[in-house]
């Protein structure tokens, strides 16, 4: 599933895993994952704080929401000794057989579903296939009032009508900045040296990594910030603010490449 | 006994949040050990279909819980 998944996205989801172990949690609910995508960078983060539900608020929500039982004693309480289990499990498969990641719920595991049917509902797709970004994750999170994730938003006094809506209308802001970003001329030499990046071997490719992945980050950052400001600062004003910190990225990759003489 | 464990004890099973946390946290081990548990029969060569029949569910379950988690993992081919 993950596949279809942005990176952002993926962060999220691995952020939501060491939230939950950074708390004692032995799972990983909807909770961490609205505490997850609140914490992350973009449109989704940027929404929540608007409505009241910023990363300090929701992590506080969080800590005194939990039962302060983890796995353990809850299974004890029903005559289970995990610890026996582990034990015994551990003996015979060895100590890694119990380290890992902690496991999801079920409720997070429909969100994560039902986040893929957000993103289609909502066209985000990219050469046909459907893509998962953040703010298809929050859309997910907040179909269940059910979940922790849904009380904790509740309590914090959150419209999740209005939260939706908030999220539709900076999904079409930042689709308009795209269309005006791949307008532009150094959006151009940008895919330009990503095609000539991309087809050069590997042995080639590793001579100009840094400046590659440098590009990549600023990139990212960048349109992070554009995200982040889309819908409270006019558009050319973003999208110059954009350009002005690609085109040197660029610039310094398309030299590499003449230098690399590729 | 840990804190967590004598505060299950005092507020024993009658507690609905007790008593629900337990299910839930037994799906999880469940969870953990039927992944546990499928990877060492993958690994000793058991068949889909075999794993199936011993878990009572069918192989197209079996199939799409664990053959692309354990590829994602690097534990199968494709």
């Amino acid at each position: 599933m993950f596949e279809r998944f942005t990176d952002m996205s993926r962060r999220v989801i691995m952020r939501a895993q060491e939230e939950a172990k950074s708390l004692g949690h032995s799972f990983v609910g909807s909770e961490h994952l609205l505490l997850a995508i609140a914490q992350s960078p973009g449109l989704a983060s940027s929404v929540l704080a608007e409505a009241g539900a910023g990363a300090d608020r929701v992590r506080a929500e969080v800590t005194s929401r939990a039962l302060h039982l983890d796995d353990d004693a809850a299974l004890a309480a029903i005559g289970i000794d995990l610890g026996a289990i582990r034990a015994s499990t551990t003996s015979v498969f060895g100590e890694d057989a119990w380290r890992g990641e902690p496991t999801w719920t079920e409720l997070a595991k429909q969100v994560m579903q039902d986040a893929y049917e957000e993103a289609d509902a909502l066209g985000a797709t990219y050469n046909g296939v459907v893509f998962v970004g953040t703010e298809h994750l929050l859309l997910g999170v907040v179909r269940h009032e059910e979940g922790v994730a849904g009380q904790v938003l509740s309590a914090l006094r959150v419209d999740v009508i209005a939260l939706r809506k908030a999220v539709a209308d900076r999904v079409n802001d930042v689709l308009e900045l795209r269309s005006v970003a791949d307008g532009e001329p150094i959006e151009q030499r940008n895919k330009a040296v990503m095609q000539r990046v991309g087809k050069l071997g590997p042995e080639d490719r590793s001579r100009i990594d840094e400046p590659i992945r440098e590009l990549d980050r600023i990139r990212l950052d960048a349109w992070g910030e554009v995200v982040a400001g889309a819908g409270r600062a006019p558009k050319a004003e973003l999208v110059d603010a954009y350009i002005a910190k690609l085109r040197p990225a660029v610039e310094a990759t398309e030299r590499a490449l003449q230098h690399a003489g590729f | 006994m840990t804190e967590a464990t004598e505060l299950a004890a005092q507020l024993g099973t009658k507690d609905p949040r007790v008593g629900l946390q337990a299910v839930a946290a037994l799906r999880r081990l469940l969870d953990r050990l039927e992944q546990l548990h499928v990877d060492n029969a993958r690994d000793s060569g058991w068949l889909w279909q075999e794993i199936a029949g011993a878990l009572g569910v069918t192989k197209q379950a079996v199939h799409a819980k664990h053959a692309q988690r354990r590829r994602a993992q690097g534990k199968e081919e494709n």
